[in-house]
């Protein structure tokens, strides 16, 4: 056997993502004609400036190696394996600034982003929301958690006061902003006791007239204790400001990356590759649903062992919305009789009462399930249905977490 | 394989070709619509709602493509069974069938004409697991977070229901999880007016077409259920007057090879993920103003052959220099065992060489002497390779 030592170089700004791509081995004979057997498929590749490689064992031979990280960005190597361990550092497309590197590696930042400056319509204004709470509220309440949000979005009433913080650093029509570290974002300092009221924190960013609303998933807790930075990249575009949330979240990250990209197979190898520390102790209910909702987008016939994860991410997170969202829909897709149904339009039910989800895929997912009983008359599924999909029209589909701008998304 | 064209019996409306398969089949419905009488330019009365959306010549042509090109070459790996056309354009013409060489009336893309065509489909999907379901559509979308509504010809023909005309697209797709086809793929060549005000009519999204049955149990095999979308923002971008669309002549160059890999055992198949790597390519090529194509959602996304290929493809070989700027004053050579296949004089663009595999040597010179001459020689893979050439001043 001949190993080949794999990683991407790419820039972080001193972060390494062991898991931070997905690459194809294919393999050719002496001849130059392939030679499929030889191929390793779906490995997971380290990306940083100084990242340790990943080993992959391969036959002796010729290979053509290709590399697709969350970006979109595709990059190929060609390799003699020979006795020799034989060291393959994949080059790919930097960052235009070194402070935007983690935001170009998830697909933050256009792969050739020129850094044009914004529109000049004056700096936007970010501020940070505290002050919703969950509002639980009956079977036929009045949706005040979704209702705040529109309000807020569509400038229907005034808004909240908001306190405005300062970016960590930026250029014109770019603002970095930080939870953690250098931040100037705190999350709150004691967590709320268990069944006592949630507080949902919201970003809000403010352009002339253009307003955009993301709830903000911090803190971001990591497996080796501790909380995650999450940055918060706001950029003020022609058609209004659009804010981009990325928990610097080395295992996590590039799954959200690949998600919103719409590249579900390697995200479903990343987590595949992360599943136990996604689900076992699930320390972060924010990074469990993200694995929830490629699980549930890529499953396959017979592919069920982590069914229960997702019933375990519903139950034990009582605030969480993206939690119930994934348990109705894979209820209503395995339903197999009417206490199925049943259960699946509590779960949806449910998902309302706890409020936006965290993931724009949760509300678009939340949207289809109301969607399936509002459709049979049910009415009570039909007024949930007409708030939520009036919040999800202003969703932007292009952002990983549930961004809502005035206008349409 | 015998084969049947024309309306015959309640099940063959509009039907442009079939074939009689033994076993599970693929079955494609296309719709085209250019012809708007109620939006602006139309020749009936212009609706409230026409939310700036005019006439379109480019919709019809796609779907004339995307038709045809079906007929010729989507025989793997599930035999095609059916092609059901609708077309709405100012002056109608028939269709050209591309291997008996009929010329076949088409029936126009009414909303009602779209309802009965969308049952037919899903009913040929309900022959078996095994059917395969293809939708293309092309014409105006008016979109609105996740939520699309496409239009079909007659939108706006009822002064107080304009989306009456309209097909509520992803109920559409949500539904078809119910059909027995597992394999359901779906194109949408639309120009997405993002529009709250069309939309904003309660839950009325346009026509739902199917409606969920929930005292039925699931399908017991998971669905793959790709959707690609064009999406292009607004009208002005997206029309190729008399054309088919960037977005549909850059899909049918990733059907016919540029979107397969040989990633599973060496056999070429065009899969989704390598599709939508295709479309981001090749319509960035052709028209980088149009930006990113819109995010597919990520869902249904099961692995699924969508094509198999007999052969490799020939690889689309994308030849730039780095740093980009020299790219414009270059002059690009390619070289196998030394003998010249192709050159290119400075231009613009990335220089695009359609090569099959092998090796091959890039040389890119500068008449104007502002870089260095640089070569490397690399190995094309199909189905796409960018070539680098690092140049020094």
């Amino acid at each position: 056997m001949s190993e080949l030592l794999l990683r991407v170089d790419k820039y972080l700004d001193g972060a390494e993502v062991p898991h931070g791509a997905v690459a194809q081995v294919l393999a050719f004979d002496s001849r130059g004609g392939r030679s499929p057997a030889a191929d390793v498929r779906d490995v997971v590749v380290p990306v940083g400036g100084n990242v340790a490689p990943a080993s992959i064992p391969v036959e002796p031979g010729d290979y053509l190696i290709e590399v697709l990280l969350p970006n979109g960005e595709r990059t190929s190597a060609e390799v003699r394996a020979g006795e020799a361990p034989v060291s393959v550092d994949l080059a790919v497309t930097h960052s235009p600034r070194e402070w935007l590197s983690w935001q170009h590696l998830v697909g933050g930042v256009p792969l050739r982003e020129n850094m044009r400056p914004g529109r000049g319509a004056g700096p936007v204004r970010l501020e940070w929301l505290e002050g919703l709470p969950r509002g639980r509220v009956g079977l036929a309440g009045p949706g005040y958690p979704w209702r705040a949000v529109l309000a807020i979005v569509t400038g229907a009433e005034p808004a909240p006061e908001g306190l405005a913080v300062a970016p960590l650093t930026g250029e014109s029509g770019w603002q970095l902003y930080r939870f953690g570290a250098a931040g100037a974002l705190k999350w709150l300092d004691q967590e709320p006791e268990p069944g006592g009221p949630m507080r949902r924190r919201y970003l809000v960013a403010r352009s002339g007239a253009d307003v955009s609303l993301v709830p903000v998933p911090v803190p971001w807790p990591i497996t080796s204790g501790g909380a995650a930075v999450v940055d918060v990249l706001v950029r003020d575009q022609p058609d209004g400001a659009r804010i981009l949330i990325s928990p610097m979240d080395q295992y996590i990250a590039p799954v959200i990356g690949f998600l919103s990209a719409g590249s579900a197979q390697p995200a479903r190898v990343l987590v595949d590759h992360a599943r136990s520390r996604l689900f076992e102790k699930m320390v972060n209910p924010f990074a469990a649903a993200a694995g929830g909702y490629v699980l549930l987008a890529t499953e396959e016939t017979g592919d069920t062992a982590w069914h229960p994860l997702i019933a375990n991410l519903a139950a034990r997170f009582d605030w969480l919305p993206d939690g119930a969202v994934l348990q109705g829909r894979l209820l209503l897709r395995h339903r197999s009789g009417s206490a199925d149904v049943h259960a699946a339009r509590d779960s949806f039910m449910e998902a309302y009462r706890r409020g936006l989800p965290f993931y724009t895929l949760g509300l678009q997912w939340l949207v289809d399930g109301l969607r399936t009983f509002a459709g049979t008359g049910d009415e009570e599924a039909g007024r949930m249905l007409a708030t939520v999909q009036e919040v999800a029209w202003h969703a932007d589909l292009a952002q990983p977490f549930a961004t809502l701008r005035s206008g349409t998304g | 394989m015998i084969v049947l064209i024309g309306g015959f019996g309640p099940m063959s409306e509009f039907l442009v070709h079939e074939a009689q398969v033994d076993g599970p089949a693929a079955h494609v419905l296309v719709v085209g619509v250019g012809n708007y009488p109620h939006l602006l330019g139309g020749s009936g009365p212009i609706s409230a709602k026409h939310g700036g959306m005019g006439q379109l010549t480019s919709c019809p042509e796609s779907a004339r493509a995307f038709a045809a090109w079906a007929i010729a070459e989507l025989d793997t790996p599930v035999p095609l069974g059916s092609v059901t056309l609708l077309l709405s354009e100012a002056d109608p013409s028939p269709f050209l069938h591309p291997t008996t060489g009929a010329r076949l009336a088409v029936a126009p893309a009414t909303a009602d004409n779209v309802e009965t065509a969308l049952s037919q489909w899903r009913a040929r999907g309900d022959a078996g697991a095994g059917e395969r379901l293809v939708l293309f559509f092309s014409g105006h979308g008016i979109a609105a977070g996740a939520d699309l509504t496409l239009l079909a010809e007659d939108y706006g023909a009822k002064p107080h229901n304009a989306l009456d005309g309209a097909v509520d697209f992803r109920n559409v797709v949500a539904a078809m999880d119910q059909c027995l086809a597992r394999e359901q793929l779906y194109f949408v060549d639309a120009c997405r007016v993002g529009s709250l005000a069309l939309l904003s009519a309660g839950s009325n999204n346009g026509r739902p077409i199917f409606q969920q049955d929930l005292l039925a149990p699931a399908q017991p095999q998971m669905r793959r259920a790709p959707v690609f979308y064009a999406a292009l923002p607004g009208t002005s971008a997206y029309g190729i007057p008399g054309r088919p669309s960037v977005f549909t002549r850059a899909l049918l160059a990733g059907l016919q090879g540029y979107g397969a890999d040989d990633f599973d055992g060496g056999d070429w198949q065009v899969t989704p993920s390598r599709l939508q790597d295709a479309l981001e390519v090749l319509m960035a090529l052709e028209a980088p103003e149009l930006g990113r194509l819109p995010v597919p959602a990520a869902e249904h996304h099961g692995r699924v052959v969508i094509r198999a290929l007999a052969e490799a493809p020939d690889g689309l070989t994308i030849v730039e220099c780095d740093p980009r700027e020299a790219t414009e004053a270059a002059s690009f050579a390619c070289f196998e065992n030394d003998l010249e296949r192709a050159r290119r004089g400075p231009a613009k663009r990335a220089w695009t060489v359609p090569l099959p595999e092998g090796r091959y040597r890039f040389v890119a010179e500068f008449a104007d002497g502002s870089f260095r001459r640089e070569e490397v020689e690399r190995r094309v893979h199909p189905p796409l390779m960018r070539i680098p050439l690092r140049v020094r001043p």
